[in-house]
């Protein structure tokens, strides 16, 4: 599956575009992390790419058809769009949740059925939560719950996983646990576009990175994209590069000397 | 989580034998035999058992299950749609119009199925309408919500104007009276249309309970799901409706119920509206029934139903529900 996005441009309000002729593709095996600060525009991109907001240039495509082409069922039977953790007004046990990605897939007015059912255990058991099956969504930790909308996109059949900052707000043992299971799923053939505010993930985990600087995307390779120039551009503040005895980067922002 | 059979089974037999039950008591007691006798129709009945069972009781205990399961049920989905567990299906309007229908029909001397017709028919005036209004200011359900209580609003306004005007005589203790609610006047031609309405509304919505569950998430993240929302919204709101408007239009105002049931279900059965839509299906009509009987037989006159919820009902559903709630520790 390849989702491809030509020229995107978009605008909140008028004469203010956050997107200015946004580029990028993704294909099977990818993951792809966007990168940019608060208000850069990274979760517009990814709801522009998920189908959910409409670009006002540009178009994107989802293998050979633009992503408008497919109806809503269609397009959610082949991309998940998995949102920050959020806290359901009611109570639903976290298979109750998985089981809702099988939306797409009921014909007519019914419910979902013995296949969805079995769909849902699996995409639990996929993402090493099926212990947590019976408890409500609501009592899980952060990261399970991260798991959780994983596998609910899981359950959806979904090749594209496009998730709103994944990592946010978790301790870095459980930002592994949710990312390193995001290149599983890309080892295993998924495409999956993630946004993060964290760009030492990116040079861990990714496979392409996308950063946003005023609007414009610059893509390619974490070590090519990435450097203290290119992040101070996009952050503005100085960054420092920092490389281990076993040659990985890491960056640091603000002050590169502690007081 | 899954629902155990015990409780499956209560839900299942719990309105039934409330509903049997009830067709025993009243200012005369009837022995099981008796009501069994005139159900299936045996010969040896007593006429006046007879009578009293299929021609008085069963479809007042009949209307009292529709009443319930109707506005629980409704309450339920409008809940859920509207993602907040303080609504009931009075929230856009319907409750009011029907008043007003009902209160207009009864100042120009109707009876009767007139007075059931305006009202019923004003009820889904009010919701196209607030429907309508909001329609000028996008698509948000909060929008639609304001909007609901504000034609909600211009209805009640307006049936204090008929009340103002209204004949002190006549006209206004029979608007009075019907405004508190009640099922006394209810005969099997009454029966009909709300049997209709909420085997349509409750039937619609039974159905397509495991839907209310996906447009219960945030609308975009629901559309993300492939479910089309605002059609889906559009089906939901018009069931409720129809069931709310039919309720009122039978039985006059009867609070309440549409917003606690489904509360006391989901301490029962949880959250899932696949078993929350049948749970308050379930607990509504025997809710519903034994307010009706203790209506009719608590006292030599009979006692408005609106007035029986507010004081006997609720505070019994809140000791109930707050005592679960307690022990659960929150939602769950």
């Amino acid at each position: 599956m390849m989702l491809t996005a030509h020229d995107l441009w978009f605008a909140y309000e008028v004469g203010n575009s956050i997107l200015q002729g946004v580029s990028t593709s993704l294909a099977a095996g990818d993951l792809l992390v966007l990168l940019g600060s608060n208000g850069a525009g990274k979760s517009t991109l990814l709801h522009c790419l998920a189908g959910v907001l409409q670009p006002e240039r540009g178009r994107v495509r989802l293998n050979t058809r633009n992503i408008e082409a497919y109806t809503l069922r269609e397009r959610a039977q082949r991309l998940a769009l998995v949102p920050q953790a959020h806290v359901p007004v009611f109570s639903y046990s976290t298979w109750e949740v998985v089981l809702m990605g099988r939306a797409p897939h009921l014909k007519g007015l019914g419910g979902p059925g013995q296949h969805d059912r079995a769909a849902a255990t699996a995409a639990l058991q996929a993402v090493n939560l099926e212990h947590l099956a019976r408890r409500p969504y609501t009592t899980l930790s952060g990261g399970e719950q991260r798991l959780a909308l994983i596998a609910r996109g899981l359950a959806q059949g979904a090749q594209v996983l496009l998730m709103d900052e994944p990592d946010a707000h978790l301790d870095p043992a459980h930002q592994h646990e949710v990312l390193n299971l995001a290149t599983q799923l890309a080892d295993s053939g998924l495409s999956l576009a993630i946004t993060s505010h964290n760009p030492n993930n990116a040079l861990i985990y990714a496979s392409a990175v996308g950063l946003l600087t005023g609007g414009v995307l610059t893509s390619g390779p974490p070590h090519d994209v990435l450097t203290p120039q290119t992040l101070e551009a996009a952050y503005g503040v100085p960054f420092s590069a920092l490389t281990g005895r076993n040659g990985q980067r890491a960056f640091i922002a603000g002050r590169s000397n502690p007081r | 989580m899954s629902t155990s059979w015990r409780t499956r089974a209560a839900l299942i037999l719990g309105p039934l034998f409330v509903g049997t039950a009830a067709l025993l008591v009243g200012r005369l007691w009837l022995s099981p035999g008796e009501v069994l006798g005139a159900l299936v129709g045996h010969s040896g009945t007593p006429p006046l058992a007879h009578s009293l069972v299929l021609g008085v009781r069963l479809p007042r205990v009949l209307a009292a299950a529709c009443l319930g399961a109707g506005l629980s049920v409704a309450g339920a989905a409008f809940q859920g749609l509207f993602r907040n567990p303080l609504v009931e299906s009075r929230i856009l309007g319907a409750s009011s119009g029907a008043a007003l229908g009902a209160a207009a029909a009864l100042m120009l001397g109707w009876t009767g199925f007139a007075v059931q017709g305006v009202a019923f028919v004003l009820g889904l005036v009010a919701v196209f309408a607030a429907w309508s209004l909001s329609r000028g200011f996008g698509t948000s359900l909060l929008v639609l919500v304001i909007a609901g209580i504000v034609i909600g609003s211009a209805f009640d306004a307006l049936l204090g104007v008929v009340k103002y005007v209204a004949d002190p005589t006549d006209a206004l203790p029979a608007i009075t009276y019907w405004l508190l609610g009640g099922l006394g006047t209810v005969r099997w031609v009454d029966l009909w249309p709300l049997v209709t309405a909420t085997t349509i509304g409750a039937g619609f919505l039974f159905v397509a309970r495991w839907r209310l569950n996906v447009l219960s998430l945030d609308e975009r993240e629901a559309q993300s799901l492939g479910i089309p929302v605002r059609r889906w919204r559009l089906a939901i709101i018009a069931a409720g409706t129809l069931l709310t408007a039919a309720s009122v239009a039978v039985a006059g105002v009867v609070g309440w119920i549409g917003l606690l049931v489904p509360h006391a279900a989901r301490t029962v059965v949880g959250s899932d509206h696949s078993r929350l839509i049948p749970a308050s299906l379930s607990l509504g009509a025997t809710t519903m029934i034994v307010l009706d009987t203790v209506a009719r037989t608590a006292l030599p006159a009979e006692i408005p139903l609106g007035i029986l919820t507010g004081l006997v009902g609720i505070p019994a559903f809140l000791v109930l529900f707050l005592r679960t709630f307690e022990a659960r520790g929150g939602w769950r």
